[in-house]
């Protein structure tokens, strides 16, 4: 016990460090709001006419919510997806400018100074995500404090996991310019082939599916872990789930052990 | 511990700004369905038959709604509705109606209109003498409504003995029950004066739950239905 209390001071010290980064950076924290002013305000507002009701007995959208609903939970996934992997810069900023190092040769263990990281890292973006639910209102979400712990643990879980990805990530980066390209290249065709911005009818077969989409997007939707990520989330605030909720529960329960060994492998070499 | 603090002060400045941001834009409306219902100062209603004294109590909530919201409601008549298990024969559409009444209160319904229980329910019952009929008598049906479940009906019909004899009409119902037989019948249904009605068993029919249907999408004008059909269930107002 007293040998693992320098471990945890070390630990935490490496969180808080990692948040009072993330709190003073402005700049983060004007992405993690202007991500959902636009996703949800412009872009839900702006398509939720489309998928209305117009006549009874015919819809656009066969789900028993209205866009800006079923828009909700993708668009927290959204912030979480930014914050947590572009965390992974501060990786790239600790290995060019020699923190790692210091840290590394610290009495530390390796992965204690990851998980420091990491958990900080994960706590910023469940920071974002939580940002988001402050618009639930706007977007005709009701929630009750048991959705909001639940939501709230769900994204910490996710962040977790996704930012253990943006380490990974960031391994394989050596620069800053090469980082951004890459970050976006990973997180919008992610996010936009996961059923995020577009519901997979749930009461249509394969078959049918086939016919309002081309095959190749529906494998593409179905091969997407972030599809059902997403889709958890869905089922917890708005108590709808395309999928048994625990295929995603389950993705992010292995992305974190998995990613985190990854992550832990090329920590710091 | 005042080093600490001020260490903070900025970013837990900066997060509260960024919340006060959120919530306020959070109450922006975002759609102009009930900006519109004010610009004209009214509350379509559609229903079956607005004379129909099955929907009075119905007709008196959402009278009660479109006071709280501050309009006059104004109840249409359509015709088709309830006429087919097919909602889309009905003819019902957004320019024709803003609330739509009647609704059952069923997940097909959902995936089509967003439904606000109102309290009321249907169920199918049995009209005339208190004990049942023996095997092998006859048992009046009158359907009038669309939407339950008739298969259910018919498998317990047919497992109690009774031959079943369909009433196609109000007064085939009412000429029926004077003459002191049965009906299986929907609650929905008017009765002559003086019979009574008894619940079926649960393998024979289920209670559905009656809702007010509003077309989804209309985020505005949905939160201030729901928003008013509590304060008229709290006022008690109806």
């Amino acid at each position: 016990m007293s040998a693992f209390l320098p471990i945890l001071r070390g630990i935490h010290g490496v969180w808080l460090r990692e948040i009072m980064r993330a709190t003073r950076d402005r700049g983060q924290l004007l992405g993690g709001v202007s991500r959902p002013l636009i996703w949800l305000l412009i872009l839900g507002v702006g398509l939720n006419p489309y998928f209305r009701g117009e006549v009874f007995g015919e819809v656009r959208l066969v789900l028993p919510y209205n866009y800006l609903q079923f828009l909700f939970p993708a668009v927290i996934v959204l912030n979480i997806m930014y914050t947590s992997i572009q965390f992974a810069v501060s990786v790239i900023w600790d290995r060019e400018f020699g923190f790692l190092r210091e840290v590394l040769v610290s009495p530390m263990p390796r992965w204690a100074v990851l998980l420091g990281k990491v958990l900080g890292g994960a706590t910023a973006a469940t920071g974002h995500g939580i940002l988001v639910l402050i618009l639930a209102r706007f977007a005709d979400v009701t929630l009750a404090p048991w959705q909001v712990f639940q939501a709230i643990v769900y994204m910490f879980m996710l962040s977790f996991a996704l930012t253990c990805f943006g380490v990974v990530l960031a391994g394989k980066v050596r620069s800053f310019e090469g980082f951004g390209v890459f970050s976006n290249t990973v997180i919008l065709p992610l996010y936009f082939a996961s059923s995020s911005v577009f519901p997979l009818d749930p009461s249509l077969t394969r078959t049918q599916l086939a016919v309002s989409y081309p095959e190749w997007l529906v494998v593409l939707i179905r091969s997407n872990p972030i599809t059902y990520t997403v889709d958890v989330l869905r089922g917890i605030l708005i108590g709808f789930n395309q999928f048994p909720p625990y295929i995603g529960l389950s993705l992010v329960a292995a992305g974190i052990a998995i990613f985190f060994l990854i992550a832990l492998r090329g920590f710091g070499k | 511990m005042s080093g600490g603090w001020k260490r903070w002060r900025r970013p837990i400045l900066d997060i509260n700004l960024i919340a006060v941001l959120l919530a306020t834009l959070s109450s922006l409306p975002p759609d102009t369905s009930l900006a519109e219902r004010r610009k004209q100062g009214v509350l379509r209603y559609c229903v079956p038959d607005s004379k129909d004294m099955l929907f009075e109590a119905e007709r008196q909530l959402a009278k009660g709604i479109a006071r709280q919201l501050g309009l006059k409601l104004q109840p249409q008549t359509v015709d088709n509705m309830g006429r087919s298990f097919n909602p889309r024969d009905w003819n019902l559409n957004r320019s024709q109606c803003d609330i739509i009444g009647g609704i059952a209160d069923t997940a097909t319904n959902r995936n089509f209109l967003m439904l606000l229980p109102n309290g009321g329910r249907i169920a199918l019952v049995r009209a005339g003498p208190a004990t049942p009929p023996p095997r092998g008598a006859e048992m009046g049906v009158f359907l009038d409504v669309a939407g339950l479940d008739r298969i259910r009906l018919a498998t317990y019909l047919r497992k109690q003995g009774w031959r079943t004899r369909p009433l196609h009409s109000q007064d085939a119902l009412e000429a029926w029950l004077t003459e002191g037989k049965q009906a299986v019948l929907s609650t929905q249904t008017r009765l002559p004066a003086g019979v009574q009605t008894h619940s079926l068993p649960p393998d024979a029919s289920e209670v559905t739950e009656l809702a007010f249907g509003l077309w989804r999408g209309d985020v505005t004008l949905i939160r201030a239905v729901r928003h008013a059909l509590e304060q008229v269930h709290r006022n008690s107002d109806v």
